[in-house]
């Protein structure tokens, strides 16, 4: 027999309409007989209908602005990563100079020509994938990371107030985040209880 | 050279490369832009900073996008990006209240309603009071009406965590509401 508090447990999946139909059919029974958990549900109702009817308004034209703004920030990060980039092609063809000279030296010159259009495809290679255009930027790991490394222990959060509370010459939000990267939800909220504490 | 040839030739020029490229990310970007910034409107207050972190995202789409594989739907993929930038920006948004010391901040008695009807403005007062990852997951399937399966894949869960966050959220959404002097008689 199953009790109120685990009918209130199902209610906010009840009320989604998530749960299986044989425990949609249990809960509804309950909710029958039972003033309390039909208040309850009644109340969850209320919240998810607020949030149905509730929808963003959207000024006209935000994608295609959105679109110019991109582009205009992802324009000035490439046009200055180009022109240390262009400086790649340069270094190999100086390089191929030199190793061409070297091999006529030492080579016959059959085997030269080999090497020189070897070192071309590559420099046509090089050419291609470091200024195309998703080779401009580097990709940085850390943006989409999920902290799936589990360091969440008291020393952790110890070591991440310590850390935002010592270190306040550092951007503060920065090395708060630093610090609390690798922390899930429950401990990322002692850290904010532990800093209410050292600080106030 | 045959003409075919010519013609791959000419599209792997590092020029029509770019441009190819260009598009399918502005593309990307108009076909999820409405998602994305209304998942970050019920996120934060103004437009701006809804503005800000749908920009935020959108650049870290571009950055990461040769990391993209195709078992996931792009929606669902640039949705985890956005939720990963959303949660940092909820928690670097709480630590500077106590970091700042900023009293003003601290002050949370004036929205204290009693007796009030709920609305659609006291609600988004009450789920800025649950945390990030909650309100992650209230907007994603309430709001934006997503299945569990899309919102676990974007919450980097199991299904089964997803909703049981979601319960957690919702029942918390509601004690808050309760605690703000909410009554749901009106509706
Ligand atoms: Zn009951």
């Amino acid at each position: 027999m199953k009790s109120c508090k685990d009918y209130e447990d199902l209610l906010p999946l009840y009320t989604s309409g998530d749960l299986s139909s044989t425990d949609h059919n249990k809960v509804s029974e309950h909710l029958k007989e039972c003033k309390e958990c039909r208040d309850y549900q009644l109340s969850l109702s209320a919240i998810t209908a607020v949030m149905k009817r509730d929808s963003v308004e959207m000024t006209p034209g935000y994608g295609a602005e959105l679109v110019v703004a991109l582009n205009g920030r992802l324009d000035r990060r490439s046009t200055w990563q180009k022109r240390l980039l262009w400086t790649i092609p340069a270094f190999a063809t100086a390089m191929a100079v030199v190793v061409i000279t070297i091999i006529s030296l030492i080579e016959t010159e059959p085997a030269g020509n080999q090497w020189v259009a070897e070192l071309n495809r590559e420099r046509d290679y090089l050419n291609f994938t470091d200024t195309g255009y998703f080779g401009e930027i580097p990709v940085d790991d850390s943006d989409i990371s999920n902290g799936d490394i589990d360091l969440s222990t008291d020393d952790l959060y110890r070591d991440a107030v310590y850390q935002i509370v010592e270190n306040p010459q550092i951007s503060e939000v920065d090395s708060y985040l630093l610090a609390t990267a690798n922390l899930d939800n429950e401990d990322f909220e002692k850290v904010i209880e532990q800093l209410k504490y050292e600080i106030l | 050279m045959s003409k075919g040839n010519e013609k791959v030739k000419d599209n792997l020029k590092p020029d029509n490369v770019r441009q190819y490229n260009a598009d399918s990310f502005n593309r990307l970007v108009l076909e999820n832009q409405e998602k994305i910034y209304s998942l970050f409107r019920r996120m934060v207050t103004s437009h701006d900073e809804a503005d800000d972190l749908t920009q935020e995202t959108f650049i870290k789409v571009y950055k990461n996008l040769s990391k993209f594989r195709r078992e996931s739907a792009p929606f669902t993929w640039i949705y985890r990006i956005a939720v990963n930038t959303g949660i940092n920006y909820l928690r670097r948004q709480k630590a500077r209240q106590y970091i700042r010391l900023d009293s003003a901040d601290l002050k949370s008695g004036d929205d204290v309603i009693y007796d009030s009807e709920l609305t659609n403005s006291l609600l988004q007062k009450a789920i800025k009071k649950i945390s990030p990852k909650q309100q992650m997951v209230i907007i994603l399937r309430s709001y934006q009406g997503l299945s569990f399966k899309e919102v676990a894949y974007i919450m980097d869960s199991t299904e089964n965590a997803a909703k049981v966050n979601f319960s957690h959220a919702l029942k918390n959404l509601k004690s808050v509401l309760e605690n703000m002097g909410v009554s749901y008689e009106i509706m």
